[in-house]
């Protein structure tokens, strides 16, 4: 027996996978041996490069895939939030959609019904509410389906990357509901690029590398984590800390590039705090959507900051900062504009 | 989870589904469920035309022949069509939500059920109004109302076995969509629609049996139109379905938990 403490026990589990082509096959293995016990209202990241296996890893313990080898146990209600939008169907309402999505996170139709108000506010859709999901903003879309899934009252919750979603207000408002299931005592097991995010809300981190357990622990795993990609970094900084070098140097960077900041006010509370790491990602001054969260050089402060695009202007970007009583009005041309950040 | 809660949430969601099956494939259609009927109808007024007019079959009633086969047999092959490539276009949700599989199956067969019984039905008063006098109008009526229903229970469990099995392969043998598409055109006239058994030699009839879609077929058409059939064998031979559906569903376990691997 494992004890009644027990929320997920992973007993020397494998997953294969084929690679394919039209002549052979050749095995790949996602993980590899891994062993887990989490306990019962443990929070518990997984840290990991694009794949280490951490996708893997939370559709075994969420029942999505099965194990090659090795044992994957449960205990208690799981509700995995791999892509909270997977089960809705384009030509169903708003209404229809809840009860179908609802239902596939593992609530019964008549609970549904009682929740469905408390969903529809949440969201904030109430007079589209029984409009096709088509003639939605892909942002109502994500609001609807942030709202079912943080009322499933599940036991062991799975949370993916891109799980903070939305417009400004909207992402505040999903913050405060994630930061309010982690305070129930839930087993909550999840993964994301956004280390700051992770850091404030876990207390357990396992850093997988190559479909294996490099290190499992504390904080002291997310400094050894970020040591090492901050070592994968280190050739994109420049040595001399000048501050016009600087600019030059990551405006020069390609498009796609990524580059990581660290947060020296608290302009963008509660989602970034001083302190935090974030990563910005070069990006097409044209390609920018309104809401979208992006990092500009600014002369005064001979600095990055990182604001959220608020409307444009006569070819310029005004931006805000989340946190109203910080935060300036920044005006961004294409010349001063750096790229995105990721994770928002 | 205790074992009832599991079993009537599995009913619930398979409601559901069927539910939104249904209401997806009459959203924005002008007709809207006439074409439940309407879709048989027209069917039986095509293939009719043709085998009366062009290569006369010498069958009493032809038309009302016709539909009472058409019945089943639409069942049967908008079952397998709509469920082959199934699973593999649902792939985003099964990659990304964990819930029993064979539940995507049993509501797609569910939905075309629902749209077979609905015409059923009104062939079944149409047919009722066609009788001599009011009392045999009404037992009539009831006997078959009951036989059918009784009938279409284990038709159903041979179809959903076959949509689980046929479905769950289709995953990894891609062919098999083809092999459905040309198969179920090609049964269309290896079955009794458009001709009558009693057309057939001896020998050739035997053979047929074999295809336990004819039997089927062939309760079905004798419950509505009358005719001769052993009802006992028949109806022995329809309960195969229950093993049937059984291995299916073994089948279809064992094949979904590789699904991943393939999609």
């Amino acid at each position: 027996m494992t004890g009644s403490k027990t929320a997920v026990l992973l007993k020397r589990v494998s997953k294969r996978y084929f690679l394919r082509n039209s002549f052979d096959k050749k095995p790949f293995f996602a993980l590899q041996n891994l062993n887990l016990k989490i306990k019962k209202g443990e929070k518990v990241a997984i840290l990991g490069d694009n794949g280490a296996g951490k996708t893997t890893l939370l559709k075994l313990i969420a029942g999505i895939a099965e194990s090659s080898s090795g044992e994957v146990q449960t205990f208690g209600k799981v509700v995995s939030l791999i892509d909270i939008t997977a089960g809705f169907h384009q030509e169903f309402s708003g209404r229809e959609n809840i009860y179908l999505n609802a239902v596939l996170l593992g609530l019964r139709p008549r609970e549904v019904k009682s929740l469905e108000q408390e969903i529809i506010d949440f969201a904030g859709l109430a007079e589209f509410i029984d409009q096709a999901i088509y003639t939605y903003s892909s942002g109502m879309v994500l609001r609807l389906g942030f709202a079912i899934a943080i009322h499933a009252e599940p036991d062991i919750l799975i949370l993916d990357e891109g799980i903070i979603v939305g417009d400004q207000d909207f992402q505040k408002k999903a913050y405060d509901s994630v930061e309010e299931i982690f305070a129930q005592g839930k087993t909550i097991i999840l993964s994301s690029h956004m280390l700051p995010l992770l850091k404030r809300l876990c207390q357990r981190f396992v850093w997988l590398e190559r479909g294996q357990i490099m290190m499992d622990g504390g904080q002291e795993v997310l400094l050894e984590y970020k040591k090492n990609r901050a070592s994968l970094q280190l050739e994109k900084t420049p040595s001399n800390q000048n501050a016009n070098l600087l600019f030059d140097f990551l405006k020069n960077l390609p498009i796609g590039e990524k580059f990581i900041a660290t947060a020296s006010s608290g302009s963008m509370e509660p989602l970034i705090l001083k302190g935090d790491e974030i990563e910005v990602e070069r990006a097409d001054f044209a390609d920018l959507k309104k809401g979208e969260v992006i990092a500009f050089w600014s002369e005064d402060l001979q600095n990055v900051v990182v604001h959220r695009f608020y409307k444009l202007e006569k070819g310029k970007i005004v931006t805000k900062g989340d946190n109203n009583l910080v935060a300036d009005v920044g005006h961004v041309e294409e010349r001063s504009f750096l790229g995105r950040v990721l994770g928002f | 989870m205790t074992e009832s809660f599991a079993w009537s949430y599995y009913l619930d969601f398979i409601y559901l589904l069927t539910k939104k099956e249904i209401k997806l494939r009459y959203k924005r259609t002008f007709l809207g469920l006439l074409w439940v009927i309407l879709n048989p109808l027209l069917q039986m007024l095509i293939i009719g035309l043709v085998f009366q007019f062009f290569v006369p079959m010498r069958i009493e009633n032809y038309f009302l022949f016709l539909f009472a086969g058409l019945l089943p047999w639409g069942f049967f092959a908008n079952s397998l069509l709509r469920t082959t490539p199934l699973l593999v276009q649902e792939r985003a949700l099964i990659q990304k939500a964990a819930f029993p599989r064979e539940i995507l199956v049993i509501a797609a067969v569910l939905a075309n059920l629902f749209h077979t019984l609905v015409a059923s039905g009104v062939f079944l008063v149409f047919l009722t109004f066609l009788q001599g006098s009011l009392l045999s109008a009404l037992w009539f009526f009831v006997s078959r109302l009951f036989l059918s229903a009784f009938f279409f229970g284990l038709f159903l469990l041979f179809v959903l076995a076959t949509c689980l099995i046929v479905s769950a392969i289709y995953v990894r043998v891609r062919d098999l969509n083809f092999v459905v598409q040309l198969g179920v055109q090609l049964l269309f006239y290896g079955v009794p629609i458009v001709y009558s058994l009693s057309m057939l030699p001896e020998a050739f009839r035997q053979i047929l049996y074999f295809n336990p879609l004819v039997s089927f077929i062939e309760v079905f058409r004798y419950l509505f139109l009358g005719g001769d059939l052993n009802l006992l064998a028949s109806t022995i031979f329809a309960f195969l379905s229950v093993p049937y559906l059984l291995v299916a569903l073994q089948i279809f376990r064992k094949e979904s938990k590789n699904f991943d691997d393939w999609f």
